[in-house]
């Protein structure tokens, strides 16, 4: 019984998967994160880095979004 | 009718019925953390993960060309389509055995354990490719839950320590984040699955002359297959999703939304870069890894469960299969039918076992076991409420949290 395992690709799949869900989950939290400071900001009249929080909340989903666009496009064969 | 449509019919009817099983067993996947956190209702749950499913199952055109992935020669099984049936049938049980007990398994290696009973019958063990199985099957269910559990602990550790999961903007996001990540689950599951039983039906049409050779499925092909698929996620397997929900650990909003994330990542990884991995173990080890990620309980009994579930779904469904090939092969049209009605008594004798202690959409949040037994315990399970009843429990829960909040 010969047993064929692609090492490096598993190695590979392993890196990704960790990488990219980590990656996701980081730019996800920061957006949360950005959204709940401009809240508690608005809540509290307070204009000093109101403009700069809704800047980096607004890329970090952006990038979200981006992501998941290249999700479905590997999801959906009749685009590759 | 002749014997040999008499045989297509019946492969035909009966990987129908498994694409049935496999929608219910799986529909858990995608949405059990959903279900769980309150980010859809079970009942929209199991409607988008459905439409995603036929979606998924009518996008792609690469339909299996073999069923059998190496592990055996595929010309032994299309030479006698009953041994098909012989797998199908082995499938289809252990899948209702395992909703039974709510474990989650994966419906791919219960049907290459069936093909595999049913070719040990035929041609021997030697008939077999072990270092295929060992590399395709046993491998990758170890491997998968560990893959997406590291993922999923990493990407909890981050969301907890960066965002602050108890604010009302968090759990917005986390939330929508949860719905669109399970939503890729199912569509990715409906373009892996859903072709699955096209690429069985097919190659039997072709082995018994109704297709040629090297043609696509057929349009009847295609919609029966997605709809059915379709129509087994809606179904729910609510008990599945009890466990998956409930059961591993307790879930909120952003450890639904890393471990969906891992979930849908793991299965993008392994398709793409050439190391298959199955969505049932990957699902299950990123639900697992969330809980260790934040630092929850986990009930390792209940994985434990699995864990012995997953190990032995290759040789139970394979000893169905082999029986059912045995009679089926050797006993032509009478052995087929007898095979028929022994496929439907273990069906319905599990049912009937189900709806002792049955789970559904109104009750699947309600405990984290499933009970067997004909007795009940009134500390774990609730009796089945109707639509209007758990439309004004989450209307009384949503009115409470926008109070809170």
């Amino acid at each position: 019984m010969s047993v064929n395992v692609d090492w490096a690709s598993l190695g590979l799949v392993t890196v990704v998967t960790v990488l990219v869900t980590s990656f996701v989950l980081l730019i996800t939290a920061a957006a949360a994160r950005m959204l709940d400071e401009i809240h508690l900001k608005r809540k509290a009249g307070e204009v000093e880095g109101l403009h700069a929080a809704e800047v980096a909340a607004g890329f970090f989903l952006t990038l979200v979004g981006v992501i998941l666009v290249f999700g479905l496009w590997l999801i959906i064969p009749y685009f590759h | 009718m002749s014997s040999t449509l008499f045989i297509v019919l019946v492969v035909v009817i009966t990987a129908l019925i498994f694409d049935f099983t496999n929608g219910f067993h799986d529909s858990s996947n995608a949405m059990a953390t959903s279900v769980a956190t309150g980010a859809f209702t079970p009942k929209r749950a199991v409607l988008v993960a459905a439409i995603l499913n036929i979606i998924g199952a009518c996008l792609s055109t690469e339909v299996a060309k073999t069923i059998s992935g190496g592990m055996f020669d595929d010309s032994l099984v299309q030479a006698a389509p009953a041994m098909i049936f012989a797998g199908l049938a082995g499938a289809i049980l252990w899948n209702l055995a395992t909703w039974l007990f709510g474990l989650p398994s994966s419906s791919s290696h219960a049907l290459f354990g069936g093909l595999i009973g049913a070719v040990i019958v035929a041609a021997g063990i030697q008939g077999v490719q072990w270092g295929t199985v060992v590399s395709k099957i046993i491998l990758p269910a170890i491997i998968a839950p560990c893959v997406a559990g590291m993922a999923a602990a990493a990407a909890t550790w981050i969301a907890y320590r960066v965002a602050r999961p108890n604010d009302p903007y968090s759990i917005k996001v986390f939330r929508n984040g949860q719905r669109l990540s399970a939503s890729l689950v199912a569509l990715s599951h409906g373009t892996s699955d859903g072709q699955k039983t096209m690429g069985v039906i097919t190659l039997v049409l072709v082995a018994a002359g109704y297709q040629e050779s090297g043609t696509g499925p057929q349009w009847w092909v295609i919609a029966s297959a997605g709809l059915a698929i379709g129509l087994g996620t809606y179904s729910g397997g609510w008990r599945i999703m009890r466990t998956m929900g409930k059961g591993l650990v307790h879930v909120d909003s952003p450890q639904g939304f890393a471990s969906e994330t891992a979930s849908t990542v793991a299965i993008l990884a392994s398709s793409h870069l050439g190391f298959a991995l199955s969505t049932t173990h990957i699902c299950t080890g990123s639900i697992l890894g969330s809980g260790v990620g934040r630092g929850s309980n986990v009930s390792w009994g209940t994985f434990g469960r699995m864990g012995i579930a997953w190990l032995i779904t290759l040789p139970a469904s394979g000893v169905v299969g082999a029986v059912t090939s045995y009679v089926a092969v050797r006993g032509g049209t009478m052995g087929t039918i007898a095979v028929i009605i022994m496929l439907l008594a273990g069906a319905l004798a599990i049912i009937r076992q189900a709806n002792h202690n049955k789970v559904d959409f109104s009750n699947v949040n309600d405990a984290t076991t499933v009970v067997v037994s004909k007795q009940t315990d009134p500390a774990l399970i609730r009796k089945p409420h109707t639509v209007e009843q758990v439309k004004q429990e989450f209307a009384s829960v949503s009115s409470r949290e926008g109070s809170d909040s």
